[in-house]
C-alpha cells in the first residue's frame, strides 16, 4: 500500500491560510501590544495517525492546515479553540483500489503562557477534542467521530509586538466504534505557523 | 411274408385258376428324420432347414415340434411337399428338449421322429457402438451412436462408461426389432413411445435418444478423467440375452485447478471480505476460446461473475478477485473452459468459502 501525495484541497486551504495571515498581519499593524490579549495562529504541519491500518492506507503522516484562537482571560492562563482538516486519497495496492478520507479535528481547552526570554514565549495546552471522519473506500463510505483529548506545546517568537512564528506540536486521542472494531481516530501533530495578536 | 428293407413280400392262400396263392410284393411307406436328429443348438429366429428321408409313395408331410421332449407337439406345417427338405425359421421358443416329428400326411401312422433332443436357444441382441471409433480421441459432450438389432426386438439398451452404467433406455418395439417386422399402427407407436419414455433411466448428464435400432447417448466426458475409457453398449431382447459391443477412447479436457480463499482487507475505518481466486490450467492441446468464472451464493444457481480470455493468463494462471462478498454468506465457485463453439471443455471442482 502506499500513498497519494496531498490534494488539490488541500493546497488550496493552505493558499487560503497565506491570504489570512496576510489579511491579519496588515490589520494588526501599528496597535499596541499591552493592551491585546488574543491571538490567531495559522499553521499547517504533518499528523502521523495513531491507527496503522490508517497509516499503511494513506501514508506515515498527512498534511494538515489548522486554525487556532487563544485569549489571555487571567496573567499567563487562556482559553483556547483550534481547528483542523485533512483531505487525503489513499491506495490499496491488494485489492487495486484507490481510499478517500476527509477528518476535522475540533479542539477546546485551557492553556498556560510562559515567557521565556523577549522574543520566546512557550505555551501549554489542554483540551478536549472532537475528531470526526468520513472514508469512501472498498466501495463503502463510513463515518464516524469521537470525543477525546488533546494536549499539545507550542514555543512562539515574537517578530514584533503584533506578529509571531510558533512551532507547534500535540497529541490528540479519539477512538470510535465501527463494524471492523475501535479504531483511533486521534495521533501526534507537528506543524508550524504564523500568529497575529491583537 | 418278408420285410425286406422297405418292401413286404409275400403269397397270398390258395384261390387262384388252380388253387395256387399269388406271390407279392408291396413297397412299405416309411420317414426318417435326419435333421435335427439331436444334439443342435439352434438360435431362435435363425433359418435351418429340417431334413428328412422317406419311402414309398408320400406325396406330403406334416411336421411338428416338441419342446417337451415329445409330450405335446405344435404344428410347424400340416402339409409340404415331401421333398426331404423344409426351411424352417427357428421360432422364439427357447427349450432344451425339442423334437421334430415328421409324418405322412396322409398317413399319421408313417412317421419318424428326432433321434434324441435338440435345443432352441434365444439369439442374442447385436449390439455395435458406431462413433466414436475405437481408439478416438474425444472431449467435451459426446454423442455415442450405436446400433441393437435383435430377432425378437430390443427390450432395452445400457451404457456403460468403465462399467459404470450412465444411462439406459427402453426401446420401443416396432422401433427396435429387424426390418420385416410389424411397425405396428400410429396407436401402438404412440404407446411404445411413451413407454420408452416411462422407462427411459439417465444417470445426470446422460441423454438417451431411440429411432430406428439406434441408440444415441450423450456423454459429458468433463464428467470423467483425462486418458481413456471403455464405452460399453449392452442390449438386452425379452428373454433378457445381451449383446454388447465396446470401444476405447481417450479423453481430453482441460484441467483446471481451482483455489478460492476468503480474505479480510481493511482500509482505515472498514473491513470488508473478498474472494481471492486461482486458477492453474493445463489445456491438453485443446484450443480454449475463454474461460468463464461462475459464482453462487448459498443455494443460489451459479452465475458468470466474470470472462478471462487465454491471452489473459499469467503464467497459466488466471488469477481474479471477487470484490465483495457478504460476510456471512457461503460462495461458491467453478470455473469452466469453453472452445469457440461455446463448448464446455473442461470445468474445475467445485470450491466454497
Amino acid at each position: 500500500m502506499k500513498m497519494k501525495p496531498a490534494t488539490k484541497n488541500s493546497f488550496r486551504s493552505m493558499f487560503l491560510l497565506v491570504c489570512l495571515l496576510t489579511f491579519f498581519s496588515v490589520c494588526c499593524l501599528g496597535e499596541e501590544t499591552a493592551t491585546r490579549r488574543n491571538m490567531v495562529t495559522v499553521g499547517a504541519g504533518l499528523f502521523r495517525s495513531a491507527n496503522a491500518d490508517y497509516r499503511s492506507v494513506y501514508g506515515q503522516s498527512t498534511f494538515m492546515p489548522e486554525i487556532k484562537i487563544s485569549r489571555l482571560v487571567y496573567g499567563g492562563i487562556a482559553i483556547w479553540g483550534s481547528f483542523g482538516w485533512i483531505a487525503n486519497n489513499g491506495f490499496i495496492e491488494e485489492v487495486d483500489e484507490k481510499t478517500h478520507i476527509r477528518q476535522t479535528m475540533l479542539s477546546l481547552g485551557l492553556g498556560f503562557m510562559q515567557k521565556l526570554s523577549a522574543p520566546l514565549r512557550l505555551r501549554g495546552e489542554l483540551g478536549l477534542a472532537h475528531i470526526s471522519f468520513k472514508e469512501e473506500a472498498l466501495d463503502v463510505i463510513q463515518k464516524g467521530s469521537g470525543m477525546g483529548w488533546n494536549i499539545g506545546i507550542d514555543l512562539d517568537y515574537r517578530i514584533n509586538n503584533k506578529m509571531f512564528v510558533t512551532l507547534t506540536s500535540s497529541y490528540s486521542q479519539a477512538s470510535d466504534e465501527v463494524e471492523a472494531g475501535k479504531i483511533e481516530l486521534g495521533g501526534l501533530q507537528i506543524g508550524a505557523g504564523l500568529g497575529f495578536i491583537f | 411274408m418278408i420285410i425286406s428293407d422297405s418292401t413286404l413280400y409275400g403269397m397270398t392262400p390258395g384261390g387262384g385258376d388252380r388253387g395256387l396263392g399269388v406271390i407279392f410284393s408291396l413297397p412299405l411307406s416309411s420317414i426318417t428324420v435326419t435333421s435335427p436328429n439331436g444334439g443342435e443348438s439352434w438360435n431362435s429366429g435363425t433359418n435351418h432347414d429340417i431334413t428328412w428321408t422317406s419311402t414309398g409313395p408320400m406325396a406330403r408331410v406334416r411336421i411338428e415340434l416338441s419342446l417337451d421332449n415329445g409330450s405335446s407337439w405344435d404344428l410347424v406345417v400340416a402339409g409340404t411337399a415331401n421333398d426331404g427338405r423344409f426351411a424352417w425359421t427357428v421360432p422364439n421358443t427357447p427349450s432344451s428338449r425339442c423334437r421334430i416329428r415328421i409324418s405322412d400326411a396322409a398317413d399319421a401312422a408313417v412317421r419318424d421322429t428326432s433321434r434324441a433332443v435338440f435345443s432352441i436357444i434365444n439369439a442374442p441382441p447385436q449390439a455395435k457402438i458406431l462413433s466414436p471409433e475405437n481408439g478416438a480421441s474425444v472431449y467435451g459432450v459426446v454423442t455415442v451412436k450405436a446400433n441393437a438389432t435383435d430377432d425378437t426386438g430390443i427390450a432395452r439398451v445400457e451404457f456403460y462408461v468403465d462399467g459404470i452404467r450412465k444411462g439406459q433406455a427402453a426401446a420401443a418395439q416396432a422401433d427396435s426389432k429387424q426390418p420385416g417386422h410389424s411397425p405396428g399402427t400410429i396407436d401402438n407407436l404412440k404407446m411404445a413411445k411413451q413407454a420408452f419414455l416411462n422407462t427411459i433411466d439417465l444417470d445426470p448428464g446422460v441423454n438417451v435418444f431411440v429411432g430406428n435400432s439406434q441408440y444415441t447417448f450423450t456423454w459429458n466426458t468433463l464428467d470423467a478423467s483425462k486418458g481413456a475409457h471403455v464405452l460399453r453398449v449392452v442390449a438386452y431382447d425379452e428373454a433378457g440375452t445381451m449383446g454388447s459391443d465396446s470401444v476405447t477412447v481417450h479423453v481430453l479436457k482441460v484441467s483446471l485447478n481451482l483455489q478460492v480463499e476468503r480474505r479480510d482487507i481493511k482500509a482505515f475505518s472498514i473491513l470488508r471480505q473478498y474472494a481471492q481466486i486461482l486458477c492453474t490450467v493445463e489445456t491438453s492441446g485443446l484450443q480454449v476460446a475463454r474461460y468463464n468464472i461462475m459464482r453462487r451464493k448459498g443455494t443460489a444457481d451459479f452465475s458468470l461473475l466474470g470472462t478471462i480470455a487465454p491471452s489473459e493468463l499469467q503464467n497459466n494462471q488466471i488469477h481474479l478477485q471477487d470484490k465483495y462478498l457478504e460476510k456471512d454468506s457461503t460462495y461458491s465457485y467453478r470455473v469452466e473452459a469453453c472452445d469457440a463453439s461455446g463448448q464446455l471443455i473442461g470445468i474445475s471442482m467445485e470450491r466454497s468459502i
